[in-house]
């Protein structure tokens, strides 16, 4: 069994009547990478700062790598990696300065490690160039470079590709997937555009109104966002029997003169092939499913008309 | 603690601003001290006496010291890189706290160098001149450093509150300098001889065997708004 590395049990923030997050429980494994999905004002950026410790919680508990006193959970926090927000740096220092104030802040003994983190990212050519004139794209990689300067186990990275260009957003990926599997870095990520986040996530939890909506697997997700094939045939029942017998497919229905299959709807070319083979004429093939866009808005929109 | 000093010391060390306004404020004694040359005040014991009077002015300048230490982390979102490692908050109120003393101390023994080294090198020694003199000078600094850091305690505290270097500063200036006049506008005169600038007025102006009060009241000062800023410290919203 995986080592939980963040727990949290019914988690609440208020701000006056306000909940941005209500009753939210969480549970991230060592060596997930945790998709938090939701809309802008969702609450996603409220329960990365609780976890952080960037803003006292309301209720409920905070547990890191097993930790959740409050005196523990300081130095859990030494742990991790954060990029909260826009990345705040001085702007009248350099990458380099800005890392080596924390890295003293945080009693780090190896000088190396700044130099490393921005060749890591890719800003180790940029001199005594002030933090003030970088380009958002480099100051979300300073922002980086500052999470993975101490190798932490957990990151925590809130809308981390705003603000990167193609280029940018693919290198970041890159550098997120082979922290994952180098390190073992267990990654808390949040953003609102799931393309990307589809192409890392091992887990995801769909936020909204500051509740957790759902929690999903990549694999349950794919499954339920899964497309099926839907083929309109002149017989229905010789179809059906072809789809058994030659293609041993069960997970299909029909209804009316329309199959519905559930599976293998990646190569329906086969499908064609042996109902025409079999007699059966095939008027029309459609291919549907949700995106994980689309699954994402008919969760919103179940809690939108709740 | 020392660790987060250090990181503040490194910060302000590689940029100009505190050199500056060091290299300006030990500028201008020098320049009064040319000043005093040769009329009847261009004597060592002149300048001692005037040196006292000028405690008063370094309330002016704390401003400066609490906005490079820890006004502009609310500006730029800087603590929040330092809050998500698991710093305590009472530390970190704390470290920045003495930081400014730190660099307070440090401006003022670089200004009073240039001010007595000018005077050394300028001004004559007169026959009223005494080694005395200089003793009580730092009697009423040692004094007014109460008030100092006193009045530190109040800049950060409004820092704290309002999360705005700028009305921080106003409010600051505002309640070092106007409110003896709003006191007086709602008949609370008693109020006044509890006010930070009454008590810097008279570390400057008192006899050395009447310093004490000053120095109580703004010790009690210091730990009421040391107290609250911590509080407001460990409930603040970091973004």
């Amino acid at each position: 069994m995986r080592e939980t590395v963040i727990q949290t049990k019914n988690i609440v923030k208020r701000y006056g009547k306000f909940s941005a997050v209500d009753d939210i429980s969480i549970s991230v494994e060592r060596g997930d990478i945790y998709a938090l999905v939701g809309q802008n004002g969702a609450g996603k950026t409220t329960l990365l700062k609780l976890i952080c410790g960037l803003t006292p919680p309301s209720g409920g508990e905070i547990g890191l790598f097993g930790r959740n006193s409050p005196a523990q959970l300081g130095a859990a926090r030494s742990h991790m990696g954060t990029m909260i927000e826009t990345p705040g740096f001085f702007p009248y220092l350099s990458a380099k300065e800005n890392l080596e104030y924390y890295r003293i802040q945080r009693g780090g003994k190896v000088k190396a490690k700044v130099e490393d983190a921005l060749e890591f990212v890719g800003l180790d050519k940029t001199g005594g160039k002030k933090f003030k004139s970088f380009s958002l794209g480099m100051k979300q990689r300073l922002g980086l470079a500052l999470a993975i300067m101490d190798d932490p186990e957990l990151l925590i990275l809130d809308e981390p590709i705003n603000g990167l260009d193609p280029m940018g957003i693919k290198e970041f990926r890159d550098v997120i997937l082979k922290l994952n599997r180098e390190k073992k870095t267990t990654v808390l990520i949040s953003s609102h555009i799931l393309g990307e986040l589809s192409q890392i996530a091992t887990t995801y939890g769909f936020i909204g109104k500051g509740r957790l909506l759902e929690r999903d697997t990549a694999g349950e997700l794919k499954e339920k966002c899964r497309s099926s094939l839907r083929i309109d045939v002149d017989n229905a029942e010789l179809a059906s029997d072809i789809l058994r017998s030659q293609m041993g497919c069960e997970n299909f229905h029909v209804s009316g003169n329309t199959l519905q299959i559930d599976e293998k709807s990646d190569s329906p070319e086969l499908f064609v092939k042996a109902l025409v083979e079999g007699g059966v004429m095939v008027s029309q093939v459609f291919r549907s499913g949700i995106s994980l866009e689309q699954y994402f808005i008919k969760l919103i929109g179940g809690i939108e008309h709740a | 603690m020392l660790k987060l000093i250090h990181a503040d010391l490194y910060k302000t060390f590689h940029r100009a601003y505190f050199f500056l306004l060091t290299a300006v404020v030990s500028a201008l004694c020098v320049v009064m001290v040319f000043a005093l040359r040769g009329g009847e005040a261009g004597n060592w014991s002149a300048a001692v006496s005037l040196g006292a009077m000028l405690l008063s002015y370094p309330v002016f300048l704390l401003p400066m010291l609490t906005q490079i230490i820890y006004a502009e982390e609310f500006r730029d979102h800087t603590l929040k890189n330092t809050m998500s490692y698991g710093t305590d908050r009472t530390v970190l109120y704390i470290s920045k706290w003495l930081t400014v003393i730190i660099l307070g101390v440090v401006m003022t023994a670089v200004v009073l160098a240039f001010y007595f080294g000018s005077t050394a090198l300028v001004l004559t020694r007169d026959s009223a001149f005494r080694w005395e003199l200089v003793r009580e000078f730092f009697v009423r600094l040692s004094a007014a450093c109460a008030v100092y850091v006193a009045a530190i305690s109040m800049s950060v505290f409004f820092i704290q509150l309002l999360n705005k270097s700028t009305l921080a500063i106003f409010l600051y200036y505002g309640c070092f300098y106007l409110s003896d006049l709003i006191l007086k506008l709602l008949h609370l005169d008693k109020g006044i001889d509890y006010l930070l600038k009454t008590q810097i007025s008279a570390v400057a102006g008192n006899p050395l065997a009447n310093l004490q009060t000053p120095v109580v009241i703004s010790l009690v000062t210091m730990a009421v708004f040391f107290l609250a800023g911590i509080v407001f410290f460990r409930k603040e919203d970091f973004s």
